[in-house]
C-alpha cells in the first residue's frame, strides 16, 4: 500500500512540475458551431471570419462572435492574464494573432454584433478591401486600444436617401447575419 | 457444491433476513410518496419529478445494497459457516459469484416489488410513470444494485465483522453519493485548469453512483444540461452503441471488484 | 422530411410532366384552402396552362400599368422578376426558380406593390434572398419559399406586410448535419420599421425571423421550428411579438439590445437539443414587458442577463431543466409567474435588486399561517452552482447530483445578497395549459399498470418460491 502511495505521489509531482515549467504556447482552437457561444453576448458562434478567441494563461479559452465582444470581455476582466488572442482573416478565415492583424472599421460594415470591424492578415489585403468597398478606416491593434467601440445601432436608415448607392451588389460575401450590402435599396441585378 | 447451490442458499437467507423486508417497505413507501406528490401529470423526460426520483434512488439503493451485501459476507466469517464451506470442494470463485448472484436476485426483487407497486398505483390513479420512464428507472436501479453489490463484496471481504462492514459501507456511500461533488471540487482546486475536465471524467468512471446517474440523465433526454464540455459523450451515450459501451464499463467494474474479492478470499483460505 | 402539409406543394419533382399537373392541383388546393380571397384567380389561372418559359412573366409585369391587378398564369418559370411599379400580382400556381446565380428571384421595389400566392425557389447559395423587399408598404401573402440562402429580406422597407407565407431551406440544408454557416435567415429585416409579419411558418432556417436595427415591427402568430433562433432581435425598439410559437429551435426568442418590446402569449417548447438552448433569452433588454408566455420542456425556460426595467409576469415556465436564469440584472419585476416541475427552478446571481413577488415555485415549501395564499417566508435562490459552473463549466457534470444539494446547503453565509422572492405564492396564480397535454392517455397508463403488475407478480413469485418455501 505504501509503495502505491509513493508512486502516485511522485508521478503527480512530476506532472505538476512539467506543467509548471513548460513554456506554454496558446494555439487557436477551432470553432465548434454546435456548442460554442459567445462568452459575452451568449450568441452561438458561427465558424466565420468574425469569430475571435482568447486563451488565458491558466488555459481557459473564451470565444466570441465579434471582436467587439472580445474587447468587452477584456474590459470586464482587466485582471485576467491573456496568453493568446486570435482574430480571423476576412478572406480565408485563417487565425491570426490579434496584434499582428490589420483592421478595417466602418459603421456601415455588418458584423454579428454590429461593431463593424473586420480583420485581415496583412495591411495589403486590408487596403485592397477598403479600396473595393470605397470606405473603411485602416487600423492596427494599437489603434483598436483607443477605438471607441460603438455598435452600429444604425439609425442611419433614416438619413441615408434611397439614391445613395454603393455598387457592391450581391457579390460581397459578408457571411454574417444579415444581407450583402448596407444599402440594398440600390441593388442592381 | 457449486455456484448455483451458493446462490440458492443466498436467496433463501436473503428473504429470511428482516433487513431485506425493512428495505423493501422503505423503498416502496418512498417511491409511492414521490408518486403522490407529483400525481398531477404523467411522468416522463427529465423533470423535477424524475430528478428527485433519481436522487431518492441514489440515497437509498446504494446504501441498502452495500449493507445487505457486505453483511452477508461478514456473517459467513462471524458465524463460522465459511469455515465449514471451505472444507467442501468449492472453488472460491464459485463462492463469490454465487453470493453475488444470489444477493443480486434478492435486491432486484426488492426493486421490482417497489416499481411494481408504483406502476400499478400510478395506473389506478390515472397518472404516474410512462412505461418507458418506469423501465428506465428499473434499469437504473438494477445497475446501481449490480455495481454497488460488487463493492459490497469487497467491503465484506475487507471487514472483519459486521460493525466494520457497516462503517466501511456507510463511508463508501457517503463518499460516492453525498460528499462526491464537495470532495472533487475541493481536490481539483489544486489542479491546473486544463486538467479539471479530464480528471472529472476519469473520476466519474470510478464512481458507480455518478456513472449510472449520468447515463440515466442522458437517456431521459437531459444530456444538453451537462453543457458544451460533455456533448460528445452525450452524443455517444444517446446512441444504441452508448448503451453497449456503458454495459461494458459496468461489466468491467463488476468483474474487477468481485475479482479482487475472490482473490482476497482465496488468499485468506490458503493461509487458513 | 416534409414538415407541414402546405409545404408539400413545392416538394414535387419538377422535371416530371405528370408531376407538374399533380403539383399544380396540389398548389391550387393549398392556396384555396389558406387564402379565401384567392379562389377567383385560381379559376382563371387554371384556364391558361403555360409551358415553362413560354412567356416571360417580366414582360407581363412590364406591360401592366401601376395600380393594376395582374394574374400570372400558373406554371414553372426559370426567371427572376422585379416588380418596380405598384401592381397587385396574383401568382397562385406559379413557381419561380430564378435565372440562376446568387440574385433575388423576386424583387419588390415599388411602394404599395403586392404579391400573392407564388412559390419561389432559390437554389443558388450566397447572400441574395429568394424575395427582396426594398420599398415601403409592400404586401406579400401566401408565398411558399424554398431557399438555399435567405427567404424574405426587407431592406429599408417600412409599413410592409408579410403574411401567411412558408419559408424552408433546400433539402440538403435540413437536418443535423447541415452547417450553420451555410444557413441563412428565414425572414430578415434590416433598417425596416413598422412592418407586420403575421402567420408565417419558418422551418429549418438559420434564424426564423431576424430583425436588426429595425423598429416598431409587429411579429404575430408565426410558427418557427428547427431553426437556430425563432425570433431574433438585435438593436430593435418597440417590437411586438405576440402569439408566436415554436419548438426544436436553439432559442425561441432571442432579444439582444432591445428596448420597449412587448413579448406576450408566445409558446416555445422542447428547445433542449442544443447545450445552449432555451425558451427565451434576454440580453441587455430594457423597458420590455414579457407576459403570458408558455415555456415548457426547454433546457432553460427564461434566460435573463444584463437587463433592466423589465416586467415578466404571468408566464408559465414548466418542465424545463432550469426554470429561470437571472444574471446581473437589476430593477426588473417578476410577478405572478408559475414555475412547475423544473429540475432546478432558478440559477440566479448578481441580481439582488429586482422585485420578485407572488411567483409560484413548486419546489419551494412555503409557510402560510395567515392563510392569504402567500408564504410568509421568502424563497431565496442559492447562487452557488451558478457561480461554480460560470468559473469552471466542467462542473456542470454535477447538475442535480445528490451531493450538490448537500454542498449548496453549506454555503449560505451571504444569503442576504441573494436574489429572492419576498412573497412567493402557495398555489399557482394561473391554471396551466401545459399540463393538459402532458396528461397520459388511458392506454399509456394501462401499459404502465400491466408492466407494474408483472413486476409485482415476478417479485412475489421469487420471494415465495425461492425464499419462503421449504425445500
Amino acid at each position: 500500500m505504501k509503495k502505491i502511495t509513493l508512486v502516485l505521489f511522485v508521478s503527480l509531482f512530476t506532472i505538476l512540475l512539467a506543467a509548471g515549467c513548460g513554456k506554454q504556447t496558446y494555439e487557436p482552437v477551432p470553432i465548434d458551431e454546435t456548442v460554442d457561444k459567445c462568452a459575452i453576448c451568449n450568441m452561438q458562434i458561427k465558424d466565420d471570419a468574425f469569430a475571435t478567441q482568447l486563451t488565458t494563461t491558466e488555459g481557459k479559452t473564451f470565444k466570441f462572435d465579434d471582436i467587439g465582444c472580445m474587447n468587452e470581455w477584456k474590459e470586464k476582466n482587466a485582471e485576467a492574464k491573456i496568453g493568446g488572442e486570435y482574430v480571423r482573416d476576412y478572406n480565408d478565415k485563417e487565425w491570426i494573432p490579434y496584434d499582428q492583424a490589420a483592421y478595417v472599421y466602418d459603421a456601415d460594415f455588418k458584423s454579428p454584433m454590429a461593431y463593424g470591424i473586420y480583420s485581415f492578415k496583412d495591411k495589403a489585403s486590408a487596403e485592397a478591401f477598403t479600396k473595393e468597398q470605397g470606405k473603411g478606416r485602416l487600423m492596427t491593434a494599437a489603434d483598436l486600444a483607443s477605438h471607441e467601440w460603438t455598435q452600429n445601432k444604425a439609425q442611419m436608415g433614416m438619413d441615408m436617401g434611397e439614391g445613395h448607392s454603393h455598387d457592391e451588389g450581391g457579390e460581397m460575401d459578408m457571411g454574417a447575419n444579415a444581407g450583402a450590402t448596407a444599402n440594398m435599396g440600390s441593388d442592381s441585378h | 457444491m457449486n455456484m448455483l447451490h451458493i446462490a440458492r442458499r443466498e436467496i433463501k437467507l436473503g428473504f429470511r433476513n428482516p433487513w431485506a423486508y425493512s428495505f423493501l417497505a422503505l423503498f416502496t413507501l418512498f417511491t409511492l410518496v414521490l408518486l403522490l406528490i407529483h400525481s398531477s401529470s404523467s411522468i416522463s423526460g427529465y423533470t423535477s419529478t424524475t430528478g428527485s426520483m433519481l436522487s431518492l434512488i441514489l440515497y437509498l439503493l446504494p446504501l441498502m445494497t452495500l449493507l445487505i451485501g457486505s453483511f452477508s459476507l461478514t456473517a459467513e466469517k462471524e458465524e463460522g459457516s465459511w469455515q465449514l464451506l471451505s472444507t467442501y470442494p468449492l472453488r472460491t470463485w464459485s463462492f463469490i459469484l454465487g453470493k453475488y448472484a444470489g444477493l443480486a436476485i434478492v435486491l432486484m426483487t426488492v426493486a421490482a416489488f417497489a416499481y411494481g407497486v408504483s406502476g400499478v398505483a400510478g395506473a389506478l390513479a390515472g397518472g404516474g410513470f410512462q412505461l418507458r420512464t418506469l423501465l428506465l428507472f428499473l434499469v437504473f436501479s438494477v445497475l446501481l444494485i449490480l455495481l454497488f453489490l460488487a463493492v459490497a463484496l469487497l467491503i465484506g471481504t475487507a471487514a472483519r465483522n459486521r460493525w466494520q462492514a457497516l462503517t466501511y459501507g456507510v463511508a463508501f456511500w457517503f463518499f460516492t453519493v453525498i460528499g462526491w461533488p464537495a470532495l472533487l471540487i475541493a481536490g481539483l482546486g489544486f489542479v491546473p485548469y486544463l486538467w479539471i475536465k479530464p480528471a472529472l471524467i476519469f473520476l466519474t468512471f470510478l464512481n458507480p453512483a455518478e456513472l449510472v446517474r449520468l447515463f440515466v440523465v442522458v437517456k431521459l433526454g437531459g444530456g444538453s444540461i451537462l453543457g458544451p464540455d460533455y456533448y460528445k459523450w452525450v452524443d455517444v451515450m444517446s446512441e444504441p452503441l452508448g448503451a453497449i459501451l456503458f454495459a461494458a464499463v459496468c461489466l468491467l467494474w463488476i468483474v474487477a471488484a468481485s475479482g479482487v474479492s475472490a482473490w482476497a478470499w482465496e488468499r485468506g483460505r490458503s493461509r487458513g | 422530411m416534409h414538415r407541414g402539409g402546405s409545404f408539400l406543394a413545392i416538394q414535387f419533382n419538377h422535371d416530371c410532366r405528370l408531376g407538374r399537373l399533380v403539383r399544380r392541383a396540389a398548389v391550387l388546393a393549398v392556396c384555396t384552402a389558406c387564402l379565401p380571397g384567392a379562389s377567383g384567380h385560381a379559376d382563371s389561372a387554371a384556364a391558361s396552362p403555360t409551358e415553362i418559359g413560354a412567356a416571360s412573366l417580366q414582360n407581363r409585369l412590364d406591360a401592366a400599368k401601376p395600380g393594376e391587378a395582374v394574374t400570372l398564369p400558373p406554371g414553372q418559370y426559370a426567371e427572376a422578376i422585379v416588380i418596380s411599379k405598384r401592381l397587385i400580382v396574383q401568382a397562385e400556381g406559379v413557381t419561380l426558380t430564378g435565372s440562376g446565380g446568387d440574385a433575388p428571384v423576386v424583387k419588390l421595389a415599388a411602394e404599395g406593390a403586392e404579391l400573392h400566392g407564388m412559390a419561389v425557389e432559390k437554389d443558388a447559395a450566397g447572400e441574395a434572398p429568394a424575395v427582396l423587399i426594398s420599398a415601403d408598404r409592400v404586401v406579400v401573402d401566401g408565398l411558399r419559399i424554398k431557399s438555399r440562402s435567405y427567404g424574405i429580406q426587407l431592406r429599408k422597407s417600412n409599413g410592409s406586410t408579410i403574411r401567411g407565407s412558408v419559408v424552408a431551406p433546400t433539402d440538403d440544408l435540413k437536418g443535423k448535419s447541415a452547417r450553420q454557416t451555410d444557413k441563412r435567415n428565414g425572414i430578415d429585416l434590416f433598417q425596416s420599421n413598422g412592418n407586420l409579419i403575421q402567420e408565417n411558418r419558418v422551418t429549418g432556417m438559420f434564424d426564423g425571423i431576424y430583425m436588426e436595427s429595425s423598429h416598431d415591427n409587429a411579429v404575430l402568430s408565426n410558427e418557427i421550428d428547427h431553426s437556430r433562433y425563432g425570433i431574433h432581435c438585435m438593436y430593435t425598439n418597440g417590437t411586438i411579438m405576440r402569439r408566436n410559437s415554436g419548438e426544436f429551435n436553439v432559442t425561441g426568442i432571442m432579444a439582444m439590445i432591445v428596448k420597449g418590446a412587448e413579448v406576450t402569449d408566445n409558446v416555445f417548447t422542447r428547445q433542449k437539443g442544443s447545450v445552449n438552448s432555451q425558451g427565451m433569452l434576454f440580453f441587455d433588454v430594457q423597458n420590455t414587458r414579457v407576459a403570458g408566455n408558455e415555456l415548457t420542456g426547454n433546457r432553460v425556460g427564461l434566460y435573463i442577463e444584463m437587463s433592466r426595467n423589465n416586467v415578466w409576469e404571468h408566464n408559465d415556465v414548466s418542465y424545463n431543466f432550469v426554470g429561470i436564469q437571472l444574471l446581473d440584472s437589476q430593477s426588473n419585476r417578476l410577478e405572478n409567474n408559475r414555475f412547475v416541475s423544473n429540475v432546478i427552478e432558478t440559477q440566479a446571481d448578481g441580481s439582488k435588486d429586482n422585485e420578485l413577488l407572488h411567483n409560484y415555485w413548486d419546489a419551494f415549501q412555503g409557510l402560510d399561517p395567515s392563510g392569504d395564499g402567500i408564504s410568509d417566508i421568502p424563497y431565496v435562490m442559492n447562487p452557488f452552482f451558478q457561480r461554480l459552473t460560470k468559473g469552471i463549466p466542467a462542473y456542470q457534470i454535477f447538475f442535480q447530483s445528490p451531493g450538490m444539494r448537500f454542498l449548496e446547503s453549506l454555503f449560505t453565509a451571504d444569503a442576504k445578497q441573494w436574489t429572492q422572492d419576498r412573497e412567493p405564492r402557495m398555489e399557482p396564480a394561473l391554471s396551466s395549459s401545459a399540463s393538459t397535454d402532458s396528461r397520459p392517455n388511458p392506454w399509456s397508463a394501462a401499459e404502465t399498470g400491466i408492466a407494474g403488475a408483472a413486476l409485482l407478480v415476478a417479485a412475489l413469485t421469487i420471494i415465495t418460491l425461492m425464499g419462503v418455501k421449504k425445500s
